[in-house]
């Protein structure tokens, strides 16, 4: 049963990572870009360490999962905040839809 | 905030005092530590501990449903071939004063469904916020400020 639980949390994670990766590549613009690479590389990695805590149980492990699991929460928006103002202060133009000032 | 760390040491001294480390030991003791506090609040010059910790709870799982949604989302968009985004950079009145409720906003806005913050105005009145499938952008701002902002609220303020 519980190695179910962790084949399919790996499964998703992984699946999620490469979806944002993918997205990296195809996506328009560079804005949406980022909103590929933080969103869904945080869940991918969030599922991931997930599957870890699950499958090594055990105060050691889990503790450091969920430890990796806050500091990507507390950095992945931080990192895409930066370049999101680099980008705004550059007056970077979107592919389409437009701009209040 | 205090209060919160005054709950986790209680809960280490609930496994010191059974002389076990497990997890489940920690549990045990934060939620008897966490009754304890409940009953000693009357006395205590911050109130509402308990409210506030069912507010932070319901945060984080607001929090954690729009993460997943937004990811499907945007992975939705990823793997159609057709792009389906429709961006705008929008300007979002804040509510929130203080550092660390901002920073709570802005991190969690980056991570919900379509938005990305981008800038803090310099009077800290704004926060500018780039949404991917922004149809109509009065709906955005208040997506923002009904699920996020007025619940960190709940959390922060009395």
């Amino acid at each position: 049963m519980m190695d179910w639980v962790v084949a399919s949390c790996l499964i998703v994670g992984v699946l999620f990572s490469f979806f944002s990766a993918l997205g990296i590549l195809r996506m328009p613009d560079a804005y949406i870009r980022m909103h590929s690479s933080t969103k869904a590389g945080t869940i991918g990695v969030g599922l991931i360490m997930v599957a870890v805590a699950l499958h090594f149980q055990g105060v050691s492990i889990s503790s450091r999962a969920v430890g990796i699991i806050a500091f990507i929460l507390m950095t992945a928006p931080v990192a895409a905040h930066l370049m999101g103002k680099s980008l705004l202060m550059n007056n970077y133009q979107m592919w389409r839809g437009h701009q209040q000032d | 905030m205090n209060l919160f760390l005054l709950n986790i040491l209680l809960a280490f001294g609930w496994m010191l005092l059974n002389g076990d480390y497990g997890s489940t030991d920690f549990t045990i003791g934060f939620v008897v530590g966490f009754f304890a506090l409940l009953l000693t609040e009357p006395f205590c010059n911050k109130p509402h501990y308990g409210r506030k910790f069912l507010a932070a709870l319901k945060l984080l799982a607001v929090f954690l449903y729009k993460l997943l949604t937004s990811s499907l989302q945007v992975v939705w968009d990823v793997i159609t071939p057709t792009h389906l985004s429709h961006p705008a950079i929008i300007k979002v009145p804040l509510a929130v004063e203080s550092d660390m409720e901002i920073m709570l906003l802005a991190n969690m806005v980056s991570l919900t469904p379509g938005s990305l913050t981008l800038d803090v105005s310099e009077d800290r009145r704004y926060l500018i916020v780039h949404a991917m499938f922004s149809k109509n952008e009065q709906s955005v701002i208040d997506d923002i400020k009904t699920s996020l902002e007025r619940r960190i609220l709940e959390v922060t303020r009395d």
